[in-house]
């Protein structure tokens, strides 16, 4: 079983289905069970997506959002970051 | 629920399945052996060209410090919990497996073995869920039906719980805190290790 790709899939059709509470827990269970990095959400802009990576004991991927962010505008900005 | 999250939920438990399976395989080794047997036959299980572990037994004087691990080579085991009779060996031995399932963790990271290393999380509740259920797996077959009867002050789950200082710590959390994600791992672990305990008895 490739379980980065799977969450993957799922990622995607909870980006479809614009279902953002599914889209943060499938991201919380790619980056911290899969990837083992930390993960944070904080809704600090008025709109948009910012993502930042920090580099310590433990790598951790803060993302910046606004209450209208959409899962498919989080996605779009994490895959620009590869 | 959407197709989505069911999906999810399938990933997480076939991830945690595979992390009981894991632990299981190095539970194979007889951990019912003295003290200096068993450190001498972790040093031996967990060192190889590339890595050694270093048990040290460290003097210390904060009774809530029991034992850490750092960077997947050492675990520190305070004097305390070593030789006093405060704890049972059952709890002594979920600690210590707590410890081993960082440093296995840890170690797969560094080595880039993807293979194993996805079935780890970074964080802190698998390796608790773990050590939890090894205790519980002493009597029960899940969290659930432990604290289903230590709320009905039933004998069985409250000689459990007064033996074992790693099952009071949890449940009076578990009373506090719902934590289900933490509940839902360890059903499934305590259920696996019942299992293994009964197959080796």
């Amino acid at each position: 079983m490739d379980f980065e790709k799977e969450t993957i899939k799922v990622l995607q059709m909870a980006c479809e289905d614009n279902d953002l509470p599914t889209f943060k827990r499938g991201l919380k269970f790619l980056f911290e069970d899969i990837y083992g990095y930390g993960l944070g959400f904080s809704y600090v802009l008025d709109e948009g997506v910012d993502v930042q990576e920090t580099d310590g004991d433990l790598k951790w991927v803060q993302i910046g959002l606004s209450r209208h962010t959409t899962a498919d505008e989080i996605w779009e900005a994490i895959q620009q970051r590869k | 629920m959407t197709e989505a999250s069911d999906m999810l939920d399938i990933l997480e438990n076939l991830m945690n399945e595979n992390y009981a399976l894991k632990v299981l395989g190095w539970l194979k080794k007889d951990l019912d052996i003295p003290w200096d047997s068993l450190k001498k036959l972790l040093v031996q299980t967990f060192s190889n060209s590339q890595m050694r572990l270093r048990i040290v037994e460290v003097d210390c004087d904060q009774e809530d410090v029991e034992m850490w691990s750092e960077q997947g080579t050492i675990i520190y085991i305070c004097k305390h919990i070593l030789f006093s009779g405060d704890y049972s060996s059952e709890d002594f031995k979920a600690k210590l497996l707590h410890e081993l399932s960082h440093v296995i963790r840890q170690r797969d990271k560094q080595l880039g073995d993807v293979g194993v290393g996805k079935y780890f999380s970074g964080r802190e509740y698998p390796a608790r869920a773990f050590e939890v259920a090894w205790c519980l797996s002493l009597k029960y077959r899940s969290l659930d039906n432990f604290l289903k009867d230590y709320e009905n002050n039933k004998s069985k789950s409250l000689d459990l719980y007064h033996t074992h200082q790693v099952l009071r710590d949890v449940t009076l959390m578990l009373m506090r805190d719902n934590s289900n994600k933490f509940r839902k791992l360890c059903n499934l672990y305590t259920e696996v290790l019942y299992g293994f305990r009964k197959r080796n008895n």
